[in-house]
């Protein structure tokens, strides 16, 4: 499967660690960030594995490549939203892309923001209530 | 004989407990706890930056004049730099009549990195507001000292919890 841009209507899932939880089950502004090395914020695309939330995020509990913590969680994003928060933000040419891994098919990535576009990452936080947050382990 | 930590500038303090006990001896205990779990769950994670003593210490500085502010929600940003972040509610504001209509539906974010040359990057948003809504927004780097008057729109929102 090659890189291409995923449908407005579908959504993605962020893994927060731990750290990265506030007291409030809410994720941090940290959750959004990204490192130096990085050009884009890693997700999992829901949808690939079908329309239900729920099945969607027991798949990627199995395909991620990541160690999940018992308290990490994941943060669920709307591919609309996202690029509008971008834009908002600051960013620039913002995507919502399949970056598909050789073990995890699933894979997908945000970008049009930098580590320097802190008001980026604020504006993605902002979109995550608590029936966006969902444990990383069962 | 242990320092009094009630007296001791806090630039002079270099190790990450100093600055923890100077919290608590300020009776800062939930900003001095919170900045603990964070540090605890730091160290168990290998994935994990440390944060950086500088930026602890200009994280402390802050807290240590600006006492009123409720306890912010404490986390680390990829380069270990300390951040502080308070949610601000999308109802309730004191300003009701005049803006209430730009704090959204849900609540808004406003955050602070502190970095470790005593800058603070930081933005503020209101809350989502639906298609075509406008909404209150800031953002910026400034000296500490500078910040609360940048962000005081938000600010006066927290007084109201």
């Amino acid at each position: 499967m090659s890189e291409a841009s995923l449908p407005d209507q579908d959504h993605v899932a962020r893994y927060c660690k731990p750290s990265a939880m506030g007291i409030d089950g809410l994720p941090k502004v940290a959750a959004f960030e990204l490192r130096e090395r990085d050009t884009s914020l890693s997700v999992n695309w829901l949808e690939y594995f079908g329309p239900e939330r729920g099945p969607s995020i027991q798949e990627i509990r199995q395909a991620i490549q990541i160690t999940l913590r018992p308290n990490g969680r994941f943060a669920v994003l709307g591919v609309a939203a996202a690029k509008e928060a971008i834009i908002v933000g600051g960013g620039s040419s913002p995507d919502v892309f399949s970056s598909p891994h050789s073990n995890d098919p699933s894979h997908a990535s945000i970008s049009g923001y930098t580590i320097d576009d802190f008001d980026v990452t604020v504006e993605l936080r902002v979109l995550v209530s608590h029936q966006d947050v969902h444990p990383a382990r069962m | 004989m242990s320092p009094d930590l009630t007296r001791t500038p806090i630039m002079e303090v270099t190790e990450e407990k100093e600055i923890v006990d100077m919290l608590k001896s300020h009776d800062l205990n939930e900003v001095a706890s919170r900045l603990v779990q964070l540090r605890e769950i730091i160290a168990e994670d290998p994935d994990e930056t440390d944060l950086v003593i500088e930026s602890m210490r200009s994280f402390a500085e802050f807290i240590l004049q600006e006492t009123h502010l409720p306890v912010p929600e404490i986390g680390a940003g990829p380069e270990g730099y300390v951040e502080a972040e308070w949610r601000i509610p999308s109802s309730g504001g004191r300003k009701a009549a005049s803006d209430e209509s730009y704090w959204g539906r849900g609540d808004g974010i406003l955050a602070m990195k502190f970095l470790p040359t005593g800058l603070v990057r930081f933005a503020a948003t209101s809350g989502p507001a639906g298609q075509g809504k406008e909404r209150l927004r800031t953002s910026g780097i400034l000296p500490r000292n500078s910040i609360l008057p940048a962000v005081q729109t938000f600010i006066s929102r927290l007084a109201v919890l």
